[in-house]
């Protein structure tokens, strides 16, 4: 960390070559070569397009990085209850304020759950501050899935279920979860595994 | 800051100069509101300060706040008796020290200057105080830099501090009906004003009402060209217009925009032609303003992210990094940033460049018809987004950069993509540059079209691309070496006459240099961590929130509070895609800016198309208007 030792470093100055003031080039001559690129690419293209990136949406579907924030989810504990503690950390961390979240309190082990959550994902900048800051893993955006179109803006504002119709269970620890997590009737023996520095990539 | 500054100025203003101090390397004067002008032509024109640019001119409001004056820690605004053993002894004036701790007047305007022949800055602040009826006054330093006439009309806008001698103070990004100041913060931020049209009929036109009156003269020293409209009617083009070829034409007033196609999305040029000829024009902008700074000082530091991706939105990177860059200057982190954050943010900078650059390049052939290298620079511009998804989430919103690092590593295998990408993005350049550099259309419609003189790019404020095409070599990362640049070698092309040729050009071997610069930062890029590791400023790493009370104590502290920067101010400076972009941050102990404003460089650059364009046919407008490469969202914010 810190600076690294100095090293002399050539930062000059260039400047742009260009033909003398009132000189210009021959039109025939110019555009001839430009049309000799522009033809290259013609051929190119037309035996064997060699130069077209054009993707032929929606018959082929872009593949899409691991790390794309797309629509949310909200994960699940093995049980199958939504691991969302209404902890209240995504709405406060949301720049669109676009997530709303109403507690109430619950007999089980985690005192608090959320009664209400809703996103409106017209509203969503799709920053994925929300999946940085939730302690608990209980929200991702790695769907992949594009929000659809609406008819209707409250169409748009997802709810806990539809929310959690992608959402999968998460096996990271809890706060003191490392007990919890060698009870884990699912675990199978296998390692926690904790998802990266802030963001999610698709399995 | 040279002793010679200090010592010059005093001797010029005497006990108007009110104090002087130094806050994270940024040099500050504060004078007395009558002194300004005598300060500004000295710091001008005095051979030893030479400060021949005006960055950026803005206004604090402290209406809500005021910085502690002595806290001992030399972080915030010292009074003048602390100094008397510094260069002031002898103007500690009791009476001026009365004034400072108790009288605090409630706005600040602020002048960051520059001198791009002596590399120094210094900040100029005049407080001045508010007044129960009407509006506190300044003069106006337009007369010693041009460029300060839109800063101004924006400080009125926005501020509502009236500057005397002012050729034209209007309102400028807000429309003429709004009412109030809104950046002052007995403005609030809920409150909503749809724009109301008023006056009914005849309104196409006439919502600039100095156009709108038969006589338009521009007073002296404003930069244009003083024109005298004979009693213009607004009759249809074509009709009578087509007069005999000795008598004069019907002067005709045309909306170039907001919705037009070389207009970069909304700007409007009011234009006033006599045939094909540019006579008058006025440049209307405004379109794309959504308040970025009040939104700002309602977000915590680290919601300010998201705004800054969309600022300028042809290298949102760019921004994030600025912004960071001024937030980590106030936090005191700068050369503390772990080495792998910094060598990831200069390869995603640059990568933004790149795409800037094929952005405003492409555009640009396009708009005169090139419409095939368009296409082709497109093409690598997305496989440099495709790059950047992969590394960050997204394509262009990236919120990807964070106060004290990045937020996530190079995924498997990214950097061979880069320095894969690096040689077919070159290979395209390449027959760009095949179609283009050479072709005489191109060239007849780009040389000698728009040219500006080095002292006048100067005067309005050129920085970046547009600046260096005069010749003027300046670059941040050159002259003040940010992040690692310190350690990478590069060029910095420039031209020579300042057309639009040249701006062409620069940005053409700017490419080049960028990927000089990328090839060299992979390979020196360490392993390591990419977030400083500073319990009040980043969140931990998610095992320890996930297993420890301590991390989930630190998580929730830093998420509920905000990262909160110590009292201070703050002006930290990038080379962006267009040129300088500043951030300049007043913190208030909070976790939320007080005050966080962004100068965008095409801002400043664009009040300078009348100039170039007048004279001109109005084809010229599209090369020129393209290469000045306007940026709604980082000029208007």
């Amino acid at each position: 960390m810190g600076t690294p030792t100095k090293k002399v470093v050539e930062r000059g100055v260039r400047r742009v070559a260009r033909d003398a003031p009132g000189q210009r080039p021959s039109f025939f001559w110019t555009t001839l070569r430009g049309m000799g690129v522009t033809l290259r690419h013609f051929f190119g293209n037309v035996f064997g397009r060699r130069y077209t990136v054009t993707r032929e949406y929606p018959e082929v579907k872009p593949d899409y990085p691991p790390r794309m924030r797309a629509q949310h989810r909200l994960m699940k504990r093995t049980d199958g209850t939504l691991r969302c503690v209404a902890c209240m950390m995504c709405p406060t961390a949301c720049p669109a304020h676009c997530i709303t979240v109403v507690a109430e309190e619950t007999t089980d082990r985690d005192e608090k759950r959320a009664q209400l959550f809703e996103i409106d994902e017209l509203r969503c900048v799709m920053c994925g501050l929300c999946v940085e800051v939730c302690p608990v893993d209980a929200i991702r955006m790695d769907t992949g899935i594009h929000v659809a179109p609406v008819r209707q803006r409250a169409e748009a504002v997802y709810g806990a279920a539809k929310l959690a119709e992608h959402g999968t269970q998460s096996k990271v620890l809890r706060v003191g979860g490392r007990a919890a997590l060698a009870a884990d009737p699912d675990r199978n023996g296998e390692e926690p595994r904790y998802i990266g520095e802030g963001l999610h990539e698709r399995p | 800051m040279s002793q010679a500054v200090v010592e010059a100025l005093r001797q010029r203003l005497g006990t108007r100069l009110i104090g002087v101090h130094s806050q994270f390397g940024d040099d500050t004067v504060v004078i007395e509101r009558g002194a300004l002008l005598p300060a500004c032509r000295l710091l001008r024109e005095d051979p030893r300060l030479s400060m021949k640019m005006l960055m950026d001119l803005t206004v604090v409001d402290y209406l809500a706040w005021r910085p502690p004056l002595d806290n001992g820690s030399g972080r915030t605004e010292e009074p003048l008796h602390s100094l008397a053993s510094g260069p002031l002894r002898g103007a500690a004036d009791p009476r001026l020290r009365y004034r400072l701790e108790t009288d605090r007047p409630r706005f600040e305007v602020v002048y960051h200057l520059y001198s791009p022949e002596r590399k120094h800055r210094l900040r100029l602040k005049v407080p001045l105080a508010d007044v129960d009826d009407g509006y506190p006054e300044l003069d106006s330093v337009v007369s010693v830099w041009r460029g300060a006439d839109w800063y101004e009309r924006e400080a009125w806008d926005f501020y509502g501090i009236v500057f005397r001698g002012h050729p034209d103070l209007r309102r400028i990004l807000l429309y003429e009906e709004f009412e109030g100041h809104p950046l002052r913060k007995d403005y609030p931020k809920e409150r909503r004003q749809p724009l109301a049209r008023r006056g009914g009929e005849g309104q196409v036109m006439a919502r600039n009402p100095t156009l709108s009156t038969p006589q338009r003269a521009h007073p002296p020293g404003n930069g244009r060209r003083t024109v005298v409209l004979g009693a213009p009617d607004h009759r249809a083009p074509g009709g009578e217009a087509q007069a005999a070829d000795d008598s004069p034409t019907e002067l005709l007033h045309i909306n170039m925009g907001p919705s037009h196609p070389a207009m970069h999305g909304t700007v409007r040029l009011v234009l006033t032609l006599e045939g094909e000829t540019v006579v008058d024009a006025d440049v209307e902008l405004g379109y794309l303003h959504r308040g970025f700074e009040k939104e700002a000082e309602a977000a915590t530091y680290t919601q300010v992210f998201p705004y800054t991706d969309r600022m300028n939105y042809a290298s949102p990177m760019l921004n994030a990094i600025a912004y960071a860059h001024a937030v980590e200057k106030l936090l005191g982190l700068g050369r503390e940033l772990p080495l792998r954050a910094q060598y990831l943010r200069v390869i995603t900078g640059e990568l933004s460049r790149i795409t800037d650059h094929l952005t405003c390049d492409g555009a640009s052939a396009m708009e005169l018809g090139a419409f095939t290298p368009f296409l082709w620079m497109m093409k690598a511009r997305d496989w440099i987004y495709r790059l950047l998804e992969e590394l960050t989430g997204a394509r262009l919103t990236y919120s990807w950069i964070r106060i004290g690092g990045v937020a996530s590593d190079a995924p498997e295998g990214w950097t061979e993509r880069v320095t894969e990408t690096l040689p077919r993005i070159r290979e395209v350049m390449g027959e760009c540059r095949r179609v283009l550099v050479d072709h005489r259309i191109f060239r007849d419609r780009m040389e000698d079209v728009g040219a500006i003189s080095a002292e006048d790019a100067m005067a309005f404020g050129f920085t970046g691309p547009q600046l260096r095409s005069t010749g003027v070599a300046m670059d941040v990362r050159r002259d003040h070496p940010y992040l690692v640049y310190d350690q990478l070698e590069f060029d910095v092309p420039v031209g020579t006459t300042g057309d639009c040729y040249d701006r062409f050009l620069v940005r053409l071997e700017e490419i080049d240099e960028s990927m000089r610069i990328i090839e060299q930062a992979l390979e020196q890029m360490p392993p390591g961590p990419i977030l400083v590791n500073d319990p009040l400023v980043t969140l931990p790493p998610k095992p320890e929130v996930y297993d420890t009370i301590e991390g989930m104590i630190r998580h929730f502290k830093v998420v509920f509070d905000g990262i909160k920067v110590p009292p201070g101010e703050a002006y930290a400076y990038t080379e962006s895609a267009n040129g300088e972009l500043g951030f300049y941050v007043v913190a208030d102990g909070s976790g939320r800016p007080y005050k966080c404003r962004s100068r965008g460089p095409s801002f400043t650059m664009t009040q300078a198309i009348p100039h170039m364009i007048l004279g001109r046919q109005i084809a010229d407008i599209i090369p020129i208007f393209g290469q000045i490469n306007y940026i709604g969202g980082e000029a208007e914010r």
